[in-house]
């Protein structure tokens, strides 16, 4: 599953929020940090944007949404959660301090080549795979829906 | 398949049609599968009369659209109604463009039975057309209706009775053309011999309602008819029918209907210029055919109707419990379809509606659609009508109409624990319904969407 998300962060996006960090959340870097966040950080995204979705098909689910500006409303709500939750993610261990590594020469400590407009960068990546995310929840959940299944276009139906 | 034999005479029985129209359009339950309207009146331009047969034939033109499969509950336009005679009309011979005097013949009789004419008859009487019919002159029609035995058209009537069928009479008592042709209709229906199936007839179960005065009409010196003569006219009935009707047991229900608050209509001898509003006691009336549908009478039974309270305008709270169950539901839910195809025609019939995603393809634009939204309209032109005569009939708060719940008057819908409201409610109680349909074909199957819907509404909103 690391696998998987990892791949789908980077194999897109990794020169838009840079190598260093793909490497940092990969667990690859040298830093403490061994573990792979893509798991985490996915598995939210996929959450967040199938609750979303959800809320939209079936808990909601009201006829003035019935259209493709209510949907929308619903993308662009799932795109900002997630880009907030993918921004603060990783913008935590930046704060702690975590993205440090050890340098072999001197011994000491070295923070990574990552700055925070990485990590703003990395929210925006995690926003619009969302997006993805959502659209393709959207035509898995949207059939059974009773007052929604139509949107966001009928045409595609 | 039973049938029941609605016959209208005059004025009032084309009235009284059409709210019984109405009612069965809402789906409110008779006891047969078939009504079978007959209009008796002389005078076929009545306005009454032809917007009467102009709803009926827009009723037929739903209905035979629809054909309930076996699983389909829906009440909407449920029994079917059917046509014997063009315009529902039992002809009436000789009475176009003739004076009374000329239909009798008078010149041609002997000196004995003009002396006979003259003394039952006035000479305004005798010189009176009949174009537009008997002007309130019960003498006039008992003659001329005497023949309707003979024709061609009661013909179609008698041979197309079967046994187990029923007759239902409506009738005013103090007019013309009603208050004669009453007696005399039923004379025929119990001891006739001419015609088909008469012993089957003669031993049929036949129900009638006899209305009393209820409206008042403006005086006027050119016209024939005088209001102030309805009351004595009515006694003189009354005392007939209790002695000719009643007490021979010629009939298995006589229903009363009448009110001491009257409104006072134009004062219009017939024609296109004769339409009276809708009236609460027209729309009593048709529930006296209800009952009498729903309910076997072995002995004569004379039967007149209460109201738990009569302070003001008359509302569903003013019904007894039994009548209050029998209309509240079937009116309530068909006013819940009228105010959607009305009120929010175009947002159910756009694709916005999510029920008309996989449904109702090309549905809008059919005379199936443009029949039934006329229907809808009538049924608020006929609510309307009702609340603004005199006694107000005031069932329905139709100035709220963009409140469909708040619509009943004197009745707060329920609560109920949802993120829609109003007509986002109704919208998704269809999207709901639609899906539990067992129609297919598109028109059962919309109808049978509303009254799944509403079915379900009221039960939420109004504990039905």
């Amino acid at each position: 599953m690391g696998e998987f998300f990892g791949s789908l962060y980077c194999s897109l996006f990794e020169d838009f929020f840079g190598l260093p960090l793909a490497e940092y959340l990969w667990g690859t870097s040298g830093a403490a940090q061994v573990s792979n966040m893509f798991i985490g950080i996915g598995l939210s995204m996929i959450g967040i944007s199938l609750f979303m979705c959800v809320c939209y098909y079936y808990i909601i689910d009201h006829p003035r949404l019935c259209n493709w500006w209510g949907w929308s409303t619903f993308v662009i709500v799932n795109t900002i959660i997630n880009f907030v939750v993918g921004w603060q993610w990783v913008l935590k261990d930046y704060d702690a301090k975590l993205m440090y590594k050890d340098d072999p020469a001197t011994g000491k400590s070295v923070p990574l080549a990552i700055d925070t407009d990485n990590i703003l960068a990395f929210g925006v990546t995690n926003a619009i795979i969302s997006i993805i995310a959502f659209i393709i929840i959207t035509y898995i959940i949207k059939w059974w829906s009773n007052n929604c299944s139509s949107a966001p276009f009928t045409t595609l139906k | 398949m039973a049938k029941l034999y609605v016959f209208g005479i005059g004025g009032t029985g084309a009235r009284v049609l059409r709210s019984f129209t109405m009612m069965l359009a809402a789906g409110v339950k008779v006891g047969v599968d078939e009504v079978i309207p007959i209009i008796i009146d002389p005078d076929a331009s009545n306005a009454d009369l032809t917007r009467t047969v102009t709803l009926m034939n827009n009723y037929r033109a739903v209905r035979n659209e629809l054909s309930f499969s076996q699983g389909n509950e829906t009440s909407f336009f449920r029994t079917e109604l059917s046509q014997l005679m063009v315009n529902y009309t039992l002809r009436i011979q000789d009475t176009d463009d003739k004076t009374f005097q000329q239909f009798i013949d008078l010149p041609s009789m002997d000196k004995a039975s003009q002396a006979m004419m003259h003394m039952l008859f006035s000479e305004k009487n005798l010189a009176s057309s009949m174009e537009v019919g008997f002007k309130g002159n019960p003498n006039i029609g008992s003659v001329v209706l005497n023949q309707i035995v003979n024709s061609n058209d009661f013909e179609t009537f008698a041979s197309n009775f079967d046994s187990g069928d029923k007759i239902f009479i409506i009738s005013s008592i103090f007019g013309g053309t009603g208050a004669s042709g009453f007696p005399l209709l039923l004379k025929t229906l119990r001891t006739g011999t001419s015609f088909s199936n008469n012993d089957i007839i003669n031993n049929s179960e036949i129900g009638a309602i006899t209305i009393l005065p209820y409206f008042k009409l403006k005086s006027d010196d050119d016209s024939e008819i005088d209001s102030s003569t309805f009351i004595s006219k009515t006694k003189s009935a009354l005392a007939y029918y209790e002695n000719n009707i009643s007490r021979n047991g010629s009939i298995n229900a006589l229903y009363y209907l009448g009110d001491n608050i009257a409104g006072t209509y134009e004062n219009h001898e017939g024609g296109s210029a004769q339409q009276n509003d809708a009236h609460l006691i027209e729309f009593l009336a048709a529930t006296a055919i209800v009952d009498f549908s729903n309910k076997t009478h072995a002995n004569t039974s004379n039967k007149e109707l209460g109201l738990r309270e009569l302070t003001g305008n008359v509302t569903f709270d003013s019904f007894y419990d039994d009548q209050k169950r029998q209309l509240f539901a079937p009116l309530t839910r068909y006013m819940m379809l009228t105010n959607c195809l009305n009120y929010k025609y175009d947002y159910f019939s756009s694709m916005s509606f999510n029920a008309n995603n996989e449904n109702f393809n090309g549905l809008y634009g059919t005379s199936f659609m443009s029949n039934l939204r006329s229907m809808t309209s009538s049924y608020l032109e006929w609510l309307r009508e009702m609340e603004n005569n005199k006694r107000s009939l005031d069932l329905f708060n139709l100035d709220r109409l963009d409140k469909p719940f708040d619509v009943v008057t004197g009745i707060s819908p329920k609560r109920i624990a949802s993120l829609k409201s109003d007509y986002d409610l109704i919208t998704a109680r269809l999207n709901s319904a639609v899906k539990k349909c067992h129609s297919k074909e598109d028109y059962n199957k919309f109808l049978e969407m509303f009254y799944l819907a509403t079915s379900r509404l009221m039960s939420e909103k109004f504990n039905i």
